[in-house]
């Protein structure tokens, strides 16, 4: 061993070196007045440092272990907040689970709404194939996503397409999302415990 | 310093304070009492701001423990709150009192060596202040503490390689601080 030891100097004097690098800062040393110099050094350095007094003029244990037991009063209310903030985050998948199966629903029910004669004169007035969602929609009464595929429509991109198809890929991508988000999130928040 | 507590008793004191256990945990303060105080005291300078850093940091202890799971030490654990708790308080408190003016007091030591010892550790104790905080906190959990590398690694939540390098860093920033005191030795 030719060069210096001093990044191993902290090691060594600290015991945790495995004993064959032990052995060869040992080795260096033995050969080494630079270094052994460093490590008188660090040696010293130790000593004065424990010559830092410990806290003093400190409260009795007692009257101190009585104040923290004063103070921890409030550890129920935390705790049970935890338990309710932990609950509601295992909760989340299920409340996506739930909208998955009501996309789904929504899906058939919209499939089943064609064989009904009278979706289907609505699919006939309406002038296209592109049904499902968006009549269902309708019916239920959210204007909103009818104009938006209307105006889809109109463009003309999806005519091709099925559009209960379209749309019930997006709600589950959408849910897929948010449980990814979730995982993350719960990833993020287990770190930080 | 710690008296003796075997893993098995701790671990069934940490488990009823999970549950609410005041007494168990008060059982765990009286343990870890004076090692705390003497991590906080040492972070952040200061006997008041010790004990009051000290308190928070039990008290913090208490409202995570549910957290708590046994994969970590819980000396690590609660060191780590603890100087987490002496940081915040530092910031907050900018005073420092030196109280080792009543070390001066309290001593039998010829007038002008007490002197020249208070300026010494006067002078040690400016020195660790000065360190950046994660330098100081790995030289304090060694030097004071006695943690060997894992457990500092374990308590700060860095790897190995960064406890060496910043306790290199930090005895390479003292020894130049306290030159004058190392070559008279």
């Amino acid at each position: 061993m030719n060069d210096h030891v001093e990044t191993w100097l902290d090691p060594y004097l600290d015991g945790e070196l495995n004993r064959l690098q032990q052995g060869r800062v040992d080795k260096h040393l033995a050969q080494c007045p630079e270094c052994r110099k460093l490590l008188a050094q660090r040696r010293a350095l130790t000593n004065l440092l424990q010559e830092m007094a410990p806290a003093s003029e400190l409260k009795p244990v007692d009257q101190f272990v009585n104040e923290v037991n004063l103070r921890l009063v409030r550890r129920s209310r935390a705790a049970q907040r935890q338990i309710s903030l932990s609950l509601g985050w295992q909760f989340i998948p299920v409340v996506l689970l739930l909208a998955w199966a009501f996309v789904l629903t929504l899906s058939i029910m919209s499939n089943l709404l064609l064989i009904i004669p009278e979706a289907e004169q609505i699919v006939q007035q309406s002038g296209s194939s592109i049904i499902s969602i968006s009549r269902l929609s309708t019916l239920l009464g959210s204007y909103p996503l009818d104009l938006t595929l209307g105006a889809l429509k109109q463009i003309g991109i999806f005519r091709a397409l099925d559009w209960n198809l379209i749309t019930s890929l997006i709600a589950l991508a959408s849910i897929g999302l948010l449980y990814l988000g979730w995982l993350a999130g719960w990833w993020a928040h287990s770190l930080k415990e | 310093m710690l008296t003796a507590l075997t893993t098995e008793i701790e671990g069934e004191l940490i488990s009823r304070a999970q549950d609410g256990d005041r007494e168990a945990f008060g059982e765990i303060v009286l343990h870890y009492h004076q090692s705390v105080v003497n991590v906080v005291y040492r972070m952040c300078g200061d006997t008041c701001l010790a004990e009051d850093a000290a308190q928070t940091a039990f008290l913090r202890a208490w409202e995570n423990l549910p957290k708590y799971r046994p994969k970590a030490r819980f000396r690590s654990w609660l060191y780590r709150i603890a100087i987490n708790a002496a940081l915040d308080m530092q910031r907050r408190e900018v005073r420092l009192v030196d109280l080792d003016e009543q070390h001066l007091a309290s001593t039998s030591e010829k007038p002008d060596q007490i002197i020249e010892n208070h300026e010494r550790r006067a002078h040690v104790k400016r020195a660790v202040q000065a360190l950046p905080e994660a330098s100081r906190a790995v030289l304090i959990l060694r030097e004071y503490e006695g943690l060997s590398y894992r457990e500092i690694a374990e308590t700060l939540d860095i790897p190995t390689g960064t406890v060496m390098s910043r306790l290199n860093y930090a005895r390479s920033r003292l020894a130049k601080l306290l030159s004058p005191y190392l070559e008279e030795s």
